[in-house]
């Protein structure tokens, strides 16, 4: 009997407790971030330059209309800036109901983490960056540090800074 | 969902639950176009529907025109009471099993 | 908020106003059968919507006053103050519950029982129970709806009809038919009921298209223009046709006209009155013909938006197509794109115009506002309303709600006197508030002018000085004196009254309205009254502005400020006050402001060019490299995905898919010239 449904499918089923993390690299460290936050990956075009903003912001660009800020990764974590390569990307998630981009040197693949998996993070950065982390996850020979995108692009003390 | 097509070799059954109102229409839409594409004979089971905005109940109406047309038929199972009596007492229920 | 309960409470929103307008047009004069059918379509509207949503209490609520509406529409009786009074704060327990039910979901309101109980007294010819012997809820949990309209009470009475009834040719959600005739039977009984379908075949079939009509015998003992207006509920282009089957079944007044489907030289009974004006798709007042116009389609600002939004995009991608114009095209592409930009620009004026709505939809709260302040303060006021047709992006408009309302209490509270002061004065008992709009420049202009007692300039003097402002011995110019009352933290009500003493000042109504991109003046003379004037732009999406350049960054400047551009080198020599850079242009020392210092960029030695701007009547002199040209641009939000960035009023798209950012130049003058206070006395 041939049987034909018309339902709408169910998105991909996940396994309990275990969430998926886009991973890339920053300064010879991994890093990961909940693959849900994230929106899109984009290549890079040079943003426009905020006056009197923060260093780490390095402008706001255009997405499909939208004003969003792109904040550079490696400024942010304290580690010098390196120049453009085709390899460079932004990512787009969202915090708080606000998008905003992320610049990184590159994205390296999606990793699938259990939850129970992740430990919290030991003091090895400096305090300052300690706040950007959540957890560290130990896999297949490689430490993937879990990064706290509220933390990264935080509205509030960018407002103040602003202004 | 509230419309869903099952379909076999010799019909397509029509199940319709619930209460499909202007928006959900839509679904309903669908499978008659489904069932105008692949024509046979089709029992509509509308026993758990509730409420059925009358742009359902014209989809109904044309189905059963094109499949008529067809030699084909559509028939339909009980319906609920309070459906049943709108549909008879606005005189839709009689236009819809006489023709 | 879920869409379907956006759509539920704007529309709610609307005919509560359309109530209140209906109530307070007919204070002034005759009363008219056409107001009473309005509002009784009204109530019932407002009871299907409601019950459709499953807010029990409103739609409870509303069935009494359809209920007491029909008995004033049946029995012809003028709706006296007494009972217009009842009505409308029948409107605000509905204001009331709207606003718990969106807040606390389906809740009562101990107002709804009391209220319907009064007027049903007044209704049977009793006086008004007050709320005084009347403070709690009336023991009886059912109000006395005497005429509560139900199929029981309709067996065996009323004249039986055939009707004829082919449904308005669009469904949709509120419309359904059978929803409809479900209604009618709350008014009468149908029997012989026969359905005769039209249905296309499935491949014919449009899903929104109504095809089929019915035929039934109505037993009613409502008239046929109520049976009509139930039928031509909810949607447009109903054919309806009403004829009386026999002699009315109890001794009723006179015969009924027979009704047939939109006739205009038909006899001119309060019947046919009704059916003319319930053709459209929701009741309206019948002098509101701006309002009426904006109710004619409702599609969901999101939708618009959404319209808006792309038409956005495809400005930008117009002007990156434009920009590569200069390169070698043929001449085919070349005419292509000069016509494309031409239509481009068209639908983008057209979109635009959708989001456009008569300021009437503002202006109409203003007279029972104007009404209830007035009684509260025990004075007169006439509220006079000019150019109601005026058009305005709503979303300013809906942004200008505070700061008018504000600006109206103000003139009642402190510039109209009381009936005696007036006398005494000479001038007629009853103050005139005229609240006016006008288009002109491409802005929109909003006045508020009283004949009450104006700006005593000595007591703002004194006030300024009490607060530190100014010492006894400054003689501030009557601009100065005016401005003070703009500024935070100044209120010259001798008691902060409870009606404008609510915190908010003149000075949160003027950052309102410059953050709108507008001005508020104020003129005033001792004694004769005082005028406010809001200048704001037509909207605040698109404007033209002017693109410069410094360095290797592009910005804009609104053109509207922009006076003149000359070269720097022409300047006349800088002049240095107090470390402050000036600039003679012909005589005259406006402050520079290097646009490269702004934005935190080192200097260059090159000379640029120098733009004068203006706003609020203060200029300044900002020092760029170079202009790129005018270009109509965009205004995008900063703050909705980033935050606010002080002295850019937003960003816009360039040509080329970058951003550029858009000065501020209010922001920048009032940053300048705060840094620069000695500028006033020098100059």
């Amino acid at each position: 009997m041939q049987t034909l449904e018309t339902t709408t499918t169910e998105s991909t089923i996940q396994e309990q407790n275990t969430n998926k993390y886009l991973v890339f690299q920053i300064g010879g460290e991994t890093y990961g971030v909940p693959l849900l936050q994230v929106q899109e990956i984009r290549t890079y075009t040079p943003a426009t330059r905020v006056p009197n903003a923060p260093d780490y912001v390095l402008g706001v660009m255009n997405l499909r209309g939208n004003i969003i800020a792109v904040i550079d990764a490696r400024t942010r974590f304290g580690l010098p800036p390196v120049p453009d390569e085709q390899e460079t990307v932004v990512v787009v998630a969202q915090v708080q109901g606000k998008i905003f981009g992320l610049r990184l040197d590159s994205v390296s693949d999606v990793m699938d983490i259990p939850e129970d998996s992740i430990q919290p993070t030991p003091p090895i950065a400096s305090e300052a960056t300690q706040k950007f982390l959540s957890g560290v996850v130990q896999s297949d020979e490689r430490v993937v540090i879990l990064l706290n995108l509220d933390e990264i692009f935080d509205i509030q003390a960018l407002s103040q800074m602003v202004a | 969902m509230n419309a869903t097509l099952k379909t076999s070799q010799k019909q397509h059954k029509l199940t319709l639950t619930g209460e499909i109102d202007f928006a959900q229409v839509n679904t309903l839409w669908e499978c008659a176009q489904q069932i105008a594409q692949n024509p046979k004979s089709t029992l509509v089971d509308w026993t758990n529907l509730n409420t059925l905005h009358f742009a359902g109940i014209q989809i109904l109406f044309s189905l059963q025109k094109s499949l008529e047309e067809r030699g084909l038929s559509l028939r339909f199972t009980e319906p609920n009471p309070s459906l049943y009596q709108t549909l008879h007492q606005f005189g839709v229920w009689d236009s819809l099993i006489q023709s | 908020m879920d869409s379907l309960f956006q759509l539920f409470y704007d529309e709610a929103n609307e005919m509560v106003e359309g109530m209140e307008q209906v109530l307070l047009a007919l204070e002034g004069g005759e009363p008219d059968p056409e107001t009473v059918n309005a509002l009784f379509r009204y109530a019932h509207s407002f009871k299907g919507n409601s019950a459709a949503m499953g807010f029990t209490h409103l739609s409870k609520f509303t069935h009494g006053l359809e209920s007491a509406m029909e008995v004033l529409r049946k029995e012809q009786r003028p709706l006296t103050p007494e009972m217009a009074t009842l009505l409308l704060q029948a409107v605000d327990v509905i204001r009331t519950l709207l606003e718990r039910t969106r807040t606390e979901g389906d809740v009562g309101d101990p107002n709804c029982d009391t209220l319907l109980a009064q007027i049903n007294a007044v209704l049977n010819g009793g006086a008004v129970p007050t709320p005084a012997t009347n403070p709690t809820p009336t023991p009886q949990p059912e109000p006395q709806v005497t005429v509560a309209p139900s199929s029981e009470e309709s067996v065996g009475a009323g004249t039986r009809y055939r009707v004829f009834y082919q449904p308005a040719p669009k469904l949709s959600q509120e419309h359904d038919p059978l929803q409809l005739l479900k209604e009618l039977t709350e008014y009468g009984q149908i029997s012989e009921c026969r359905f005769r379908a039209q249905t296309p075949p499935i491949d014919q079939l449009s899903v929104d298209a109504c095809y089929g009509n019915w035929e039934f015998t109505l037993q009613t003992e409502f008239e046929p223009a109520i049976i009509r207006a139930i039928l031509e509920l909810s949607a447009e282009g109903a054919e309806v046709r009403i004829e009386p089957l026999e002699a009315p079944a109890t001794a009723s007044a006179s015969p009924i006209p027979v009704e047939t489907a939109p006739t205009p030289e038909a006899p001119t009974t309060s019947a046919v009155a009704t059916v003319q004006a319930s053709s459209g798709e929701t009741p309206t007042a019948p002098t509101q013909n701006a309002r009426s116009e904006a109710q004619s389609v409702r599609v969901s600002t999101e939708k618009i938006d959404a319209l808006m939004n792309l038409v956005s995009e495809i400005v930008i991608a117009q002007s990156m197509l434009s920009s590569v114009q200069n390169e070698t095209l043929d001449e085919r592409t070349h005419s292509a794109i000069t016509q494309m930009e031409r239509h481009v620009r068209e639908l983008h004026e057209r979109v635009m115009a959708i989001r456009m709505l008569p300021v009437s939809y503002l202006f109409n709260r203003f007279p029972r506002m104007v009404r209830d302040t007035a009684n509260k303060l025990g004075k007169r006021v006439n509220l006079v309303i000019e150019g109601e047709e005026t058009e305005l992006d709503r979303t300013l408009l809906e942004a200008l709600a505070d700061p008018l309302t504000h600006i109206i209490r103000n003139a009642i509270d402190h510039g109209i006197e009381t009936p005696e002061d007036r006398r005494a004065k000479g001038k007629p008992e009853t103050g005139t508030i005229l609240l006016s709009a006008y288009q002109a420049e491409g802005r929109i202009y909003i006045e508020v002018r009283d004949d009450g007692k104006g700006i005593d300039t000595e007591r703002v003097r004194q006030k300024a000085i009490q607060l530190g402002w100014i010492t006894e011995n400054d003689h501030p110019t009557q601009e100065q004196l005016y401005d003070f009352i703009f500024q935070p933290g100044f209120s010259t009500a001798q008691q902060v009254s409870d009606l404008s003493g609510r915190g908010v000042g003149m000075d949160v109504v003027r950052r309102n309205v410059e953050s709108l991109g507008g001005m508020i003046s104020i003129q005033s003379e001792k004694g004769q009254g005082t005028r406010l004037l809001l200048r704001v732009p037509l909207t605040l999406a698109i404007m033209d502005g002017l693109g410069l350049k410094v360095a290797d960054e592009h910005y804009i400047v609104p053109l509207t400020t922009v006076i003149e551009a000359f070269q720097a080198e022409s300047l006349q020599r800088n002049a240095l006050f107090d470390r402050h850079e000036m600039v003679n242009v012909r005589g005259e020392f406006i402050p520079l402001v290097r646009l490269r210092q702004f934005i935190g960029l080192p200097p260059n030695d090159e000379s640029g060019l120098v733009i004068v701007l203006e706003q609020d009547g203060q200029q300044i002199a900002l020092l760029v490299d170079a202009i790129v040209g005018q270009q109509q641009v965009v205004l995008k939000s900063l703050e909705e995905n980033f935050v606010r960035v002080p002295g850019f009023a937003g960003a816009t798209i360039l040509g080329d898919g970058r951003v550029a950012l858009i000065l501020d130049v209010g922001d920048i003058i009032r940053r300048t010239h705060a840094n620069n206070e000695r500028f006033a006395t020098v100059a």
